[in-house]
């Protein structure tokens, strides 16, 4: 809902107040986010190809920067194609 | 991350006017007693009036709805809307109570600047279009009150410090005597979220006023105290959405600087093909829908593969237009 007190310079002052702060904090997470995408991919193009399309598919629908460096740790240190898609099915659950 | 704002009142008025009451009724119904607060989402609608408070009629003895609406522009529509309010209340009341009864509703629009120039009381309803009164379908009659017609003095003998934010607005009171004046009593109270009340009140009155030098004398003495102001629910709530709005624009700057790479790449594997990946790629506002696209862009073995990709990527992109 707007605010009725949208039309005061008050209530401009204030919203202006944090909104730098706020445009910093947004694209930093934009940012972070498609490095941990990237960072996901990489590791699978290198050593998982089979699943690269898969991995794509489900890291786009991760949007949570912790999850997505997790589950590069995780594929990292997969020792197999299957325990890579293991992982990879466990991420999906569970976003 | 920051914990947020409890939000008990979906907006500024609602939590003006939630404060108490009683100071409301005392300043739009006088001799009436607060009774209790309805919910004011009203039912099966979106709609949601400032308040809904079951009020006592001192002459009568009886109880009424009192339906308060705080304006602070002029608003064409608003007689319509109370209308609308009205008949949902009285609906949503009989509904609810045992005895199936219609509790009387009182509609009233405190306008906070002025009331729009073509607002007339009552609201009349033609059944044909006639205007002629021989066809009525509907006389609606509610209280319509401009605080510029209110002295300072009419607003302070009521009381009740609930009221005084209201103080820039009444005839003669965006003055900087009545606002420091105000200010120095609501920021010495318990109640600094008044003080903030009146600041907005101020803010939005100057400038309908247009007084710009006010203005610029308003941001300076609001400058030096807005840190006090921090402690108030509805300051922080306004930085809250400050905040949301700068993430917003923060994402989507993000998104812009995401976007050059992926029509790059079509450029180089794919020359023909990038007048549509800007224009697909241009419309989409979905990081994670751009990344992909990426992906698989960068995977494509052939220009056919690529157009391809592109053109489902249109489908799913016109999904996340704004």
């Amino acid at each position: 809902m707007e605010e009725n007190f949208s039309v005061s310079s008050v209530y401009q002052w204030t919203l202006e107040k944090d909104r730098e702060e706020g445009i910093a904090i947004g694209e930093a997470q934009a940012q972070m986010l498609a490095h941990m995408r990237k960072r996901v991919m990489k590791i699978v193009i290198e050593r998982f190809s089979s699943l690269i399309g898969e991995t794509n598919e489900i890291v786009a629908e991760i949007n949570d920067a912790d999850a997505l460096f997790s589950l590069s740790v995780n594929l990292a240190q997969a020792q197999s194609i299957k325990e890579a898609e293991q992982i990879l099915l466990k991420a999906q659950s569970a976003r | 991350m920051e914990k947020k704002q409890e939000k008990k009142y979906d907006n500024m008025m609602s939590a003006l006017i939630g404060r108490n009451p009683q100071a409301f009724l005392d300043l739009l119904y006088p001799r009436s007693r607060f009774v209790k607060h309805h919910r004011n989402k009203l039912a099966n609608s979106q709609r949601q009036p400032d308040a809904v408070i079951e009020a006592l009629c001192i002459e009568t003895g009886k109880l009424f709805l009192a339906q308060p609406e705080i304006q602070t522009n002029p608003d064409e529509e608003i007689a319509e809307r109370l209308a609308l309010y009205q008949v949902l209340l009285r609906w949503d009341y009989r509904q609810r109570s045992e005895s199936k009864v219609w509790i009387p509703v009182s509609s009233a629009v405190l306008h906070l600047t002025k009331a729009h120039k073509d607002l007339q009381i009552p609201l009349y309803w033609a059944a044909t279009g006639r205007d002629d009164g021989m066809d009525k379908a509907l006389d609606f009659y509610f209280k319509s009150v401009e605080m510029r017609d209110k002295t300072p003095e009419d607003i302070l003998r009521l009381d009740h410090l609930e009221l005084w934010p209201l103080l820039p607005a009444t005839q003669g009171g965006a003055s900087h005597e009545i606002i420091e004046m105000m200010m120095e009593r609501l920021l010495d109270s318990d109640n600094v979220e008044l003080a903030y009340y009146g600041y907005l009140v101020a803010g939005l009155t100057f400038k309908f006023l247009r007084q710009l030098d006010e203005i610029d004398w308003l941001e300076r003495r609001y400058k030096m105290i807005d840190e006090k102001f921090s402690v108030s629910p509805v300051y922080q709530w306004t930085l809250e959405k400050g905040r949301e709005e700068g993430i917003a624009i923060g994402e989507a700057k993000a998104l812009e600087q995401m976007r050059q790479p992926v029509i790059e790449n079509v450029f180089d594997q794919f020359p023909s093909l990038t007048n549509f990946a800007k224009e697909v790629v241009g419309r989409i506002n979905d990081l994670s829908l751009l990344c992909s696209l990426g992906i698989k862009l960068a995977r494509a073995q052939s220009t056919e593969e690529a157009e391809q990709i592109l053109l489902k990527a249109q489908l799913a992109g016109k999904e996340t237009l704004p």
